[in-house]
């Protein structure tokens, strides 16, 4: 099962990240306009401001349906706090395979160690084949450590309607980030049902990232 | 759906609500138009029948006024004189009873019937009613006019009669009452005890004369008057033995002579059917007048604005599940309970 998980647990910080390989080669999916990277650097901080500043902390990104850019918040949310105030730690939670290997490799050619220590690592404690609650021990694992290691963890976790994996990562986590896509869905219901859900599960919903892209 | 989910839709789709409104209304612009006629409407006091017909010793059936209205006779008659299809006279007319305010009695003895006529333009409708209640009065004297001579000859000979009776009782009874000197019976009785009274008395004070005195004067006085009372007395127990036949004589006369009584009172009230004419039995109180629809209209206006509104409603409904929108950051932001954060730009490719 270890030679599985992208980097030991016992070595998190130190470890370079773990990249999987692009797709056919495409290029990744990001983007660097400037009202795309200010509006997240406003999410970092108003996320920083709302989890503390000097402490580590672990937020999840969970959204209702898959595609409504969940990927995308969390991989540019984890870049722009990785400036703001490393050691960051991107967490891949989602078992189908999130979008993050597509948008994360090129984002360290060229970035600046923090203090000796890599400013962003993207763990990916995939499996191919196991159980989901082996699974979600693995990420709880992964999450732990990058939190025991004083880093703030961002966690890419499956869509809502597709897995129950990311209300069991938002009971542990410190806040929970929910992105929506407007027009992406009719069923407006899912939504109160998400916040329901969340709140018997005493989860600490910090805001909505409204995903307009 | 939820009723929130309903308001937003209707927010959504007010445009629907308030076109469905409009189109209530604009329905009940074109009903108005194509179906109001013009109303008039007048008041007539009957006589009731009651009092014209069966109560009088008629034995004939009575039609009431309101009947005559809806009849078709009557629906023929107007037609023929307005040049009109009857079928059109019989819908556009009607009739209802006006019993008065606080009036529950069904034995009215005038009943007030309101006649409403409908028809293309003032005018018409006002003639419509004033040639219904014409005819219809012609018609209810018609129908309702009693043939009284087979009953008023009846009333004749058996008031004939009872006339020979009445006169026969009263000769008996004055006879008795000379051949006994008994005229006014009770009060010769009455003077009579008066009299024997007043000698009782007379009587008493010339013993208790002659007792004190003791002379031949007092009692000779005395003496005379106990004679005069034994010969009232004699008298008022003869006229008072005369009273039963007396009693039973009166009692005939004043039977017969209630008799009498009886069959004027049916001549007259005969009179009064056969002789009252239609002008005395049918008033007509208020001639035709235009009525005032304006409750009428208010009401098709309104019923057309109330269905209007809930056509309305239930298209946001259907139009509120076809056209399923989804929701808005906002609407999600308010679903979560949560601030948006930040809004991701559209970036272009």
């Amino acid at each position: 099962m270890s030679e599985l998980v992208t980097k030991p647990k016992e070595d998190l910080a130190f470890v370079p990240p773990h990249v999987r390989p692009t797709l056919n080669g495409k290029k990744p999916a990001i983007h660097e306009s400037a009202p795309f990277t200010e509006s997240f650097r406003l999410l970092a901080l108003n996320v920083r401001r709302l989890l503390g500043e000097g402490t580590a902390w672990s937020v999840v990104v969970l959204s209702a349906r898959p595609k409504e850019g969940r990927s995308t918040t969390a991989a540019t949310l984890a870049r722009a706090l990785s400036r703001l105030a490393p050691p960051v730690v991107l967490i891949d939670a989602d078992p189908d395979g999130s979008g993050l290997s597509d948008i994360v490799p090129d984002w360290h050619e060229g970035e600046e160690a923090w203090g000796g220590k890599p400013r962003l690592q993207f763990v990916n404690p995939w499996f191919p084949t196991g159980t989901p609650e082996t699974y979600l021990d693995r990420v709880q694992d992964a999450i732990q450590d990058a939190v025991d290691a004083g880093a703030k963890v961002v966690i890419d976790a499956p869509a809502c309607a597709t897995s129950s994996a990311g209300f069991y990562l938002a009971t542990t986590a410190n806040g929970v980030l929910y992105v929506t896509r407007p027009n992406a869905t009719k069923d407006g219901s899912m939504h109160g049902e998400v916040r329901a859900q969340l709140d018997l599960l005493r989860a600490r919903v910090l805001g909505v990232v409204v995903n307009e892209g | 759906m939820e009723l929130r989910d309903y308001l937003r839709s209707m927010r959504r789709f007010w445009w629907v609500l308030l076109a469905c409104f409009l189109v209530g209304i604009l329905a009940a612009q074109i009903y108005t138009q194509s179906t109001f006629l013009d109303e008039a409407k007048a008041s007539v006091a009957v006589l009731s029948p009651l009092i014209s017909g069966k109560a009088s010793g008629s034995t004939e059936a009575q039609v009431s006024f309101d009947s005559i209205i809806r009849s078709d006779a009557l629906a023929a008659r107007v037609a023929a004189r307005l040049h009109e299809s009857a079928d059109t006279v019989s819908n556009n007319l009607t009739v209802s009873i006006d019993s008065g305010p606080g009036s529950q009695s069904t034995a009215i003895t005038s009943p007030l019937y309101i006649v409403h006529g409908k028809d293309n333009g003032l005018d018409r409708a006002k003639l419509l009613v004033n040639t219904a209640i014409d005819e219809a009065t012609q018609l209810y004297f018609k129908i309702n006019a009693t043939d009284g001579s087979d009953l008023k000859a009846a009333i004749a000979a058996q008031r004939v009669l009872v006339s020979a009776e009445l006169d026969a009782a009263q000769k008996t009874f004055d006879d008795f009452g000379k051949q006994n000197n008994g005229v006014d019976l009770h009060n010769r009785i009455q003077q009579q005890r008066d009299v024997v009274t007043q000698l009782i008395l007379a009587t008493q004070q010339a013993r208790a004369d002659n007792r004190a005195v003791n002379n031949g004067l007092t009692y000779g006085r005395y003496s005379s008057l106990s004679s005069s009372l034994a010969t009232e007395r004699a008298e008022l127990n003869r006229l008072t033995g005369l009273l039963s036949p007396y009693d039973e004589l009166k009692f005939q006369v004043d039977a017969a002579q209630q008799r009498e009584q009886v069959f004027d009172a049916q001549e007259q009230n005969l009179l009064v059917n056969t002789l009252l004419p239609s002008q005395v039995q049918v008033k007509v109180l208020d001639a035709a007048a235009v009525e005032d629809q304006t409750l009428y209209l208010l009401l098709v206006f309104g019923l057309g604005a109330a269905s209007g509104l809930v056509l309305g409603l239930a298209a946001v409904y259907v139009m509120g599940l076809i056209y399923r929108r989804p929701a808005s950051g906002e609407e999600v932001a308010e679903a979560m309970a949560a601030p948006i954060l930040i809004r991701i730009p559209r970036v272009a490719s």
